[in-house]
């Protein structure tokens, strides 16, 4: 099974030092489309904790949940259910991004890739019943859980995974501070939810963007619109129609 | 951080953090922190009647709010609420960097630190949003930040970025001022200053 290595050891390293040496290669990410066993776990780990909660899921819960024994489920995952956790946790961010970048991949410009991206991320995460549970009953499970240096760590993955979607609008370093801007935000929202501002809302999602992101960007994005073109089909991202082409 | 705080009750969570610093959040008895203290072992009890837990948990909500205190302190001097911004992620960092209970804690400490922050959590941000939302106030005042600026939602927005950065800086090097005065303008502060648009 892909091994989610936290590289960086705290002992070695205090999560205060600048850099992060927090290393996770989106090539180790879970694909939660893969339809193994160990997928079938976390599914089975999911279903437990939206009943549940993970403090009182038990390996046999999810052996039986899983349709299989205990043995397997030490086999293939020795570190027990905190390890099931990880690669549940790393198959929900690879599926969030991946549908956020579609989503920004199909948007009409930078606003509307924003405010989709946000408004999408959040409506996943409200509506992941697990995360539910432990949100409202085990919060300090959840806090635990989402320490600086795996904040680090989805930042990372959010940059890495969104930052081609966004390059449609904006030049790579750009596009990377950008992605992980948004999931600053996400992350941000779901710690603690504001009582006035909903994002699963999408008029909130958009209020949000263009009060504080969309002003910050705005140069940014001209910027790439005058950037040279690159020489391959990039140049399609000059898409204004308002402006003659150039061959 | 060598002297004494004159009451009791904040000697003794001094002396508790002290003790943490040198042995960890399990390895020092209430003897330790009354020794460092000088105050006795009945008195702790007293100022916190649910003991050992009791005392972690409003010692570490005590040394995170002297962190904020002393953060704004540090910066109180500056004109500007940008370079407060600046000044306060660069300082903040690197006292965080700087921090022997953060470096030395080991996982399964740093868990049970989170737990005994946890309840305070909600009156922290509340704390730092009401100082960052009278900041704004002045801001517009002096023209710099637009006058139609939602100043709850406005005062929101910073603290959750501010949280953020000083507990993740991401990729940016945080100790470079430029590069972090950079981050403010784009990402904290765009929407905010005279001339940008109505949310």
């Amino acid at each position: 099974m892909p091994r989610i290595a936290r590289s960086h050891d705290r002992a070695g390293g205090s999560p205060g030092g600048e850099g992060g040496a927090t290393t996770l290669l989106v090539s180790d990410l879970p694909d939660p489309t893969d339809g193994g066993t160990e997928q079938r776990l976390a599914a089975a780990l999911r279903r437990c904790i939206a009943r549940w909660g993970l403090s009182k899921t038990t390996i046999e819960d999810l052996a039986r949940e899983a349709g299989t024994s205990r043995a397997t489920v030490y086999r293939l995952c020795p570190g027990g259910k905190f390890q099931i956790l990880e690669l549940a946790v790393w198959s929900d961010v690879r599926e969030l991004v991946d549908s956020v970048a579609a989503t920004v991949g199909a948007a009409d410009d930078l606003e509307d890739a924003l405010t989709g991206a946000l408004h999408d991320a959040m409506c996943f995460l409200d509506g992941h019943e697990a995360l539910r549970f432990v949100r409202e009953h085990e919060p300090v499970v959840f806090e635990q859980f989402l320490d600086f240096e795996r904040v680090e760590q989805v930042l990372h993955c959010a940059g890495d995974l969104l930052q081609p979607a966004f390059e449609r609008f904006l030049e790579p370093a750009d596009a990377r501070a950008t992605a992980i801007w948004l999931a600053r935000l996400v992350l941000s929202y779901v710690q603690t939810p504001s009582p006035t501002l909903d994002l699963t809302d999408r008029a909130a999602a958009a209020r949000l963007v263009r009060a504080f992101v969309l002003p910050g960007l705005r140069p940014l994005a001209e910027r790439h619109r005058h950037a040279p073109t690159a020489d391959t089909a990039e140049g399609a991202r000059h898409t204004d129609p308002t402006q003659p082409s150039q061959d | 951080m060598t002297e004494q705080p004159e009451d009791p009750r904040e000697r003794v969570m001094h002396a508790t953090v002290q003790c943490v610093e040198r042995s960890g959040l399990r390895g020092f008895s209430l003897e330790d922190v009354a020794a460092a203290s000088g105050v006795s072992r009945t008195s702790i009890y007293r100022y916190f009647p649910g003991g050992r837990s009791q005392l972690i948990e409003q010692t570490a909500t005590w040394e995170i709010a002297r962190f904020w205190t002393r953060l704004a302190g540090a910066v109180a001097d500056l004109p500007t609420l940008e370079d407060r911004l600046v000044a306060g992620l660069v300082i903040g960092r690197k006292v965080m960097g700087r921090s022997r209970i953060l470096a030395n804690l080991m996982d399964s400490e740093l868990r049970e630190l989170v737990a005994a922050v946890h309840p305070s959590e909600p009156l922290i941000h509340g704390v730092i949003r009401d100082y960052l939302r009278e900041l704004l106030e002045l801001e517009v005042a002096e023209g710099r930040v637009r006058a139609d600026l939602d100043l709850e939602l406005g005062a929101d927005y910073l603290t959750r970025m501010i949280l953020s950065w000083m507990g993740s800086p991401g990729e940016v090097d945080v100790s470079d001022e430029s590069a972090v005065r950079e981050v403010v303008r784009r990402e904290f502060l765009a929407g905010m200053v005279q001339g940008a648009e109505q949310a």
